[in-house]
C-alpha cells in the first residue's frame, strides 16, 4: 500500500508523461477502478493548467508594464503651449513677444536681485554674531593625509596641490545636457568638483556661475564622453508655496541617496530671509544643494541649511529665486525644465524617476 | 445598440491581433485615463487602478485572439466595459461593494463571461494562493512549476541535505497550495484557515 505522498508523486509523473510503459499500464488499470484517483488526476491537471496560465500571465504583465513605462511620459505630460508652436511664422511672432516679456522680467529681476543681494550682504555683515546658529549643510568627509597625498602627487603632480579637503553636498540636473544646480556653499573654494550617483556614474563638473547671497551655483559636466542625463521630469514652480504644504527632498547625507519629508513651516527663512522657506525636514550635513519638491513633484526650492539652536528648523531657497536667477543670466544653453511627469504618481514612483537626476556633489579644495 | 464600426478600428484590431507593439502602445495610452479615473472614482487606489487597467488590456488581447471574435462597439467602449466588470469583480472580492451601483463616466456593454475571464480568475486564484503560502513554499513551488527548475537545483538552492528532503517539502507545499487555490477559485475568496 502506498502513502499519499507516493500517490501524489505518481500522479504528477503520470501527468508529466514520465511513467515507464510498465508503470503506465498499472496506473491506467488503477484509474479505471478508482474514481477517487481520477478526481485527483483532474485536480492536478487543473492546477498544472493554472501554473501554466500563471507563467504566461506574468510574461504578459511584464510586457504591458514595459508598455506602461514607455508611454508614462505621455500619460502625465501635458505639453506647454510654447512647445506646440512649430510653424516658423507663428514661432517668430511668439518668440518676439516672449523675448520682450523676458527682457522686462529680466530687468525687474536684476533690480530685485541686486536689492536683495545688497540687503543680504549688509544683513550678513551686521549680524555676524548670530551666524553660528545658521549651519550650512555640506559635509567634510576626511582630510587626506600628507603621505597619501604625496603618493598621488607622484602619479599626477598637476592635479593635486596642497592639502586636499573633501566636502560633499547634493545637486540635481535641470537640463538633459549636463547643467546641475547646487548650493553656493557646497562648491565654495572648490578646486575640483565631481558629481555622481548610482545610475549615471561619476562626472567631473565645473562651476558655470554662482551667487553667494542667494546661495546658488550652476555646474556643468565637463566631460567629452558625457552621454547626457535622463529626462528631467519636473518643472520649476514660479509662484510661492504656502506653509502647511507637504514637501520632500532627496540628498546625500551619507554615501547613499536618502529621502526626507515634511512641510513648509514658514514663508521666510533664517532671520526673516525672504528668499528662503523654513521647512520641517530633518536634515544633515550633505543635504545642502538638494532639491525640494511639492506633492506634485514640482521643484519648489533648494536645501540650504538649518538652524542649529532650534530643532527641526531647516531652510530652502525658494524656487522663484532660482527661476529669476537663471532667467537673469539669460543663458541660451539653459532651457528650464517644464515637464509634469510626476503629477499623479505616488511618492515611490516619483522618487524612482528622480533618483537618476539627483547627484552627490564631491568637492576637493 | 449596435454601432457601425469605423474602418480605422478594424485595422487597429487586425494590427493588435498580429501583436503589433506600436498599436498596443497607442491603445494603452488612449484609454488609460478613462479607466483609471473610473476606478479611482469607485473606491480604488492609483495602484489598483493601474493593475486593473493592465489586466483589462490583457483580457482584451486574449478576447481578440479567440475564434469568431467580433467587436460591435468602439474599442474604447469595449475596454471600458471589460475594465468596469473586472473592477466590479475586484470590489466583490474585497467585499466592500455588492451592488452594481458604480459612478460611470462612460457607456458600457454587458460582457459575457468567457475563456478569458476564466483565465483571469485562474491567475487571481493562483496569485492569492501563492501569496498565502509564505516562504520557503512559495519559492520552491514557483521554481519547480513555473520557472521549470529541476529538483537538484532546488535541493541545492534551498540547502536541503538530500533530494528526498526537498521532494518531501515540495509535496507538503503543493498540498497546501492546492487547498487554497481551489478554495479561491471555486468560492471567489479564501476562507480563513481554521486553527
Amino acid at each position: 500500500m502506498k502513502n499519499s505522498r507516493e500517490i501524489d508523486e505518481i500522479i504528477e509523473r503520470y501527468c508529466f508523461g514520465e511513467l515507464t510503459p510498465e508503470e503506465l499500464r498499472i496506473f491506467e488499470q488503477w484509474l479505471e477502478s478508482d474514481p477517487q484517483l481520477t478526481a485527483s488526476v483532474n485536480d492536478f491537471l487543473s492546477l498544472e493548467n493554472a501554473f501554466e496560465n500563471y507563467r504566461e500571465r506574468l510574461a504578459l504583465r511584464k510586457k504591458i508594464e514595459s508598455v506602461h513605462e514607455e508611454v508614462e511620459f505621455d500619460l502625465f505630460n501635458t505639453p506647454t503651449p510654447l512647445k506646440v508652436v512649430k510653424s516658423s511664422g507663428s514661432t517668430k511672432f511668439l518668440f518676439g513677444k516672449e523675448r520682450s516679456y523676458l527682457s522686462i522680467a529680466a530687468a525687474v529681476s536684476i533690480f530685485i536681485l541686486s536689492a536683495v543681494s545688497l540687503s543680504l550682504w549688509m544683513l550678513g555683515n551686521g549680524s555676524s554674531k548670530n551666524q553660528n546658529a545658521y549651519r550650512e549643510l555640506r559635509r567634510e568627509v576626511e582630510k587626506i593625509k600628507k603621505n597619501q597625498k604625496e603618493i598621488i602627487k607622484g602619479i599626477n603632480a598637476d592635479d593635486v596641490k596642497g592639502d586636499l579637503k573633501q566636502f560633499t553636498g547634493t545637486g540635481f540636473a535641470i537640463t538633459k545636457d549636463g547643467y546641475v544646480l547646487t548650493s553656493f556653499h557646497v562648491i565654495q573654494d572648490a578646486k575640483q568638483i565631481y558629481i555622481s550617483n548610482e545610475s549615471a556614474g561619476q562626472f567631473q563638473a565645473e562651476v558655470v556661475y554662482s551667487d553667494r547671497s542667494l546661495d546658488l551655483a550652476m555646474l556643468k559636466v565637463k566631460e567629452d564622453s558625457f552621454p547626457g542625463f535622463k529626462e528631467i521630469p519636473f518643472s520649476i514652480k514660479k509662484s510661492i508655496s504656502d506653509p502647511g504644504e507637504k514637501v520632500f527632498t532627496l540628498g546625500f547625507p551619507r554615501e547613499d541617496l536618502v529621502f526626507g519629508d515634511g512641510s513648509i513651516s514658514s514663508y521666510t527663512g533664517f532671520e526673516g530671509d525672504t528668499t528662503a522657506y523654513q521647512i520641517s525636514i530633518p536634515l544633515n550635513p550633505g543635504n545642502s544643494g538638494g532639491p525640494l519638491f511639492d506633492n506634485q513633484g514640482n521643484l519648489i526650492g533648494i536645501i540650504s541649511g538649518k538652524n542649529e539652536s532650534a530643532e527641526g528648523a531647516s531652510f530652502a531657497v525658494k524656487s522663484k529665486w532660482i527661476n529669476d536667477y537663471i532667467n537673469l543670466k539669460s543663458d541660451k544653453n539653459i532651457l528650464l525644465p517644464s515637464n509634469k511627469l510626476l503629477i499623479g504618481m505616488d511618492r515611490a514612483s516619483q522618487i524612482k524617476r528622480l533618483k537618476d537626476i539627483v547627484f552627490m556633489v564631491k568637492v576637493y579644495n | 445598440m449596435n454601432q457601425v464600426q469605423p474602418v480605422a478600428e478594424i485595422e487597429i484590431l487586425e494590427l493588435l491581433k498580429a501583436g503589433d507593439d506600436k498599436t498596443l502602445k497607442v491603445i494603452y495610452r488612449q484609454n488609460y485615463q478613462t479607466l483609471v479615473s473610473f476606478i479611482i472614482n469607485n473606491g480604488g487606489t492609483l495602484q489598483e487602478a493601474k493593475d486593473t487597467y493592465q489586466e483589462t488590456i490583457i483580457v482584451f488581447c486574449e478576447k481578440l485572439k479567440q475564434d469568431g471574435f467580433e467587436l460591435n462597439c468602439s474599442i474604447k467602449t469595449f475596454l471600458y466595459s471589460i475594465g468596469r466588470r473586472l473592477w466590479l469583480k475586484q470590489l466583490k472580492r474585497k467585499s466592500r461593494f455588492t451592488t452594481e451601483e458604480l459612478n460611470d463616466g462612460e457607456d458600457y456593454l454587458p460582457i459575457e463571461e468567457d475563456k478569458a475571464d476564466e483565465r483571469e480568475e485562474q491567475f487571481y486564484a493562483m496569485n492569492q494562493a501563492l501569496e498565502q503560502l509564505g516562504e520557503p513554499c512559495r519559492s520552491i513551488l514557483k521554481d519547480f512549476y513555473i520557472n521549470g527548475h529541476s529538483m537538484e537545483e532546488i535541493t541545492q538552492k534551498f540547502g536541503y541535505t538530500n533530494a528526498d528532503n526537498a521532494k518531501n517539502q515540495k509535496y507538503k507545499c503543493l498540498k497546501r497550495l492546492k487547498k487554497s487555490f481551489f478554495e479561491v477559485f471555486n468560492n471567489g475568496v479564501a476562507t480563513n484557515e481554521e486553527f
